[in-house]
């Protein structure tokens, strides 16, 4: 990840519209921003969708753009703003697909891989869909800290809550994979 | 397992942990070092494509069609050419002959049939070209190795866990001539390239390096993020990122080698690496130079499909470590060698191998 001080220097020049600045910020974040807009809406290609909306809202405001204010919080964001709106909107249209959806049982990994590979890959999905099984929050949490290792402080900005209670979320996170994983095997995270 | 903390624990949540009870949070640990190796980059979409995607919204978006200078894809890239076709301007696009829908609209009664027959042709044939254009797609699993040879009698040796894509011919139309061989590659792969009139292109998500009938070696991890590093076996190649072709470097000597950071970065200056060490995967052997134990560890799980796991016990774990086998290994033993170097031991589990410091 870019350190702090280039993301200065890209808010500065993208506020002169300058290009490379716009390419270098997409390339540095449009990863991390499409897998936590992911963890929110639960949709890949919705989060592909509001991942590019991020995008085209950034170049249409780089001349607003507060060179004080830090530009990856902007974008974690706004991305947060965007995919909730896409969650309201979609949680009154179609609950009941996506509950079909979340049932469906997991797809069968490929026979030519040998025997563990098919644990691991195994143990991976289940893990991601226990992720997305978290109550929002707490996925929101774990993700950006775990996944995009963004400090406590940062994710208690980006969610706009405090510091204690980002942390809350994380050991609430970490309590319930828990217990999905000791139903699922006993003795997994023993070593 | 909880006397030496996993370092990737933030400060506040390892405090916050030491009010759970021992085991309890032995097992939140370890379940927190369990998601670090968790795939997650399966949906993400590749960097170059979103970006063309991202720029041919920009150029469509009504709001800066007629203010053309706050439109980034009708400015000339300051990086000089790039091959993204989304960079032209928004009047590039062909527009409608004007009344032309009006003229179908009034004759639509008469010539319903006609105009249905070739709507039916050409969506057949449009179909059939888009079918064609398909790209084929060349894999290699995790603990697997995979050689194909290409359209033009090119042959490449695709690593573990890595994929290789081109067009069909090398042309994206069933006629016409191909300018390039292009191809995608996604891993690590070792080219062996015809000669051949057109230029011989990889792109990776990184990097393009450009040929005309030599031997290299690519790699490209994109989950790793690690970059694009081009080792030359033999002949001539030129590299530059995907989105600075100006800034290039050419690698003219074996064992020549450079890295491209990411899309935007400069290409490393060139510098000689052991080559037999480079490509010494070709052979199923093993080698890696004053690597982490974690980097070792992921390549490992990528050359062999099997799951490492580093115990919190293992002090230091990311100290650098040098390993070379010259022919084919099998991935206990290298772990056992690896293990007595670091004075580490090593036990099977239900999912692959432990490393533990006993």
């Amino acid at each position: 990840m870019a350190s702090d001080s280039s993301f200065e220097d890209w808010c500065r020049r993208l506020r002169q519209s300058d290009r490379e600045a716009y390419a270098a910020v997409f390339d540095a974040m449009h990863p991390p921003l499409f897998r936590y807009v992911r963890s929110i809406t639960n949709d890949a290609s919705a989060a592909r969708d509001i991942t590019q909306d991020v995008f085209v809202k950034l170049w249409e405001s780089r001349r607003s753009l507060d060179p004080d204010q830090s530009l990856k919080a902007y974008l974690y964001r706004t991305a947060r703003n965007r995919a909730y709106n896409h969650e309201r909107n979609r949680r009154t249209r179609t609950d009941k697909e996506d509950d079909v959806r979340a049932d469906s049982p997991a797809q069968p990994a490929p026979h030519t891989a040998p025997d563990e590979v098919v644990d691991a890959r195994m143990l991976d999905k289940r893990l991601r869909r226990w992720i997305d099984d978290l109550p929002g929050r707490q996925r929101e949490a774990l993700s950006l800290s775990r996944f995009e290792g963004l400090s406590h402080e940062a994710i208690a900005e980006i969610m706009d809550i405090s510091p204690r209670t980002v942390n809350n979320h994380i050991v609430r996170a970490l309590k319930s994979l828990r217990q999905n994983v000791h139903a699922y095997e006993p003795g997994l995270l023993d070593s | 397992m909880s006397a030496h903390e996993p370092s990737s624990l933030p400060p506040d949540l390892r405090e916050r942990l030491r009010e759970e009870p021992v085991p309890e949070r032995a097992d939140l640990e370890a379940l927190w070092e369990r998601l670090g190796s968790l795939r997650r980059d399966d949906e993400v979409p590749e960097t170059g494509a979103a970006w063309q995607a991202l720029q041919e919204r920009l150029a469509d978006h009504p709001a800066d069609q007629s203010a053309d200078r706050s439109d980034p894809s009708s400015r000339p890239a300051p990086t000089g050419p790039t091959n993204h076709q989304a960079d032209r301007a928004p009047a590039d696009r062909a527009p409608q002959p004007a009344g032309r829908g009006e003229g179908a609209a009034r004759s639509s009664h008469r010539w319903a049939g006609p105009w249905t027959v070739a709507a039916v042709l050409l969506v057949l044939v449009l179909g059939g070209m888009w079918a064609w254009s398909l790209p084929v797609t060349v894999t290699a699993p995790p603990g697997e190795r995979q050689t194909a040879t290409l359209p033009d009698g090119s042959t490449v040796q695709l690593n573990s866990e890595s994929s290789l894509s081109y067009a069909r011919s090398f042309r994206a139309w069933p006629f016409g001539d191909a300018e390039t061989r292009t191809v995608h590659l996604d891993g690590e792969a070792f080219f062996d390239v015809r000669d051949g009139e057109q230029p011989f292109v990889v792109e990776t998500a990184d990097a393009h390096v450009r040929v005309l009938g030599t031997q290299f070696n690519v790699r490209a991890d994109r989950g790793a993020q690690t970059g694009t590093r081009v080792t030359v076996s033999s002949g001539r190649v030129r590299v530059s990122s995907v989105r600075n072709a100006g800034a290039a470097v050419v690698l003219d000597a074996p064992g020549q080698s450079s890295t491209v950071a990411n899309a935007s970065a400069r290409p490393s200056r060139p510098e000689p690496v052991d080559l037999e060490r480079a490509l010494v995967w070709r052979d199923g052997g093993f080698a890696v130079t004053d690597r982490p134990l974690t980097d070792i560890v992921r390549e490992l799980e990528r050359r062999y499909g099997v799951q490492i796991r580093i115990d919190a016990s293992v002090q230091n774990p990311s100290a650098p470590l040098s390993l070379y086998y010259p022919t084919a290994t099998g991935v206990e033993t290298i772990v056992s060698d690896l293990c007595t170097a670091r004075g580490l031991n090593y036990r099977p589990t239900s999912r692959g191998l432990l490393i533990y410091d006993p």
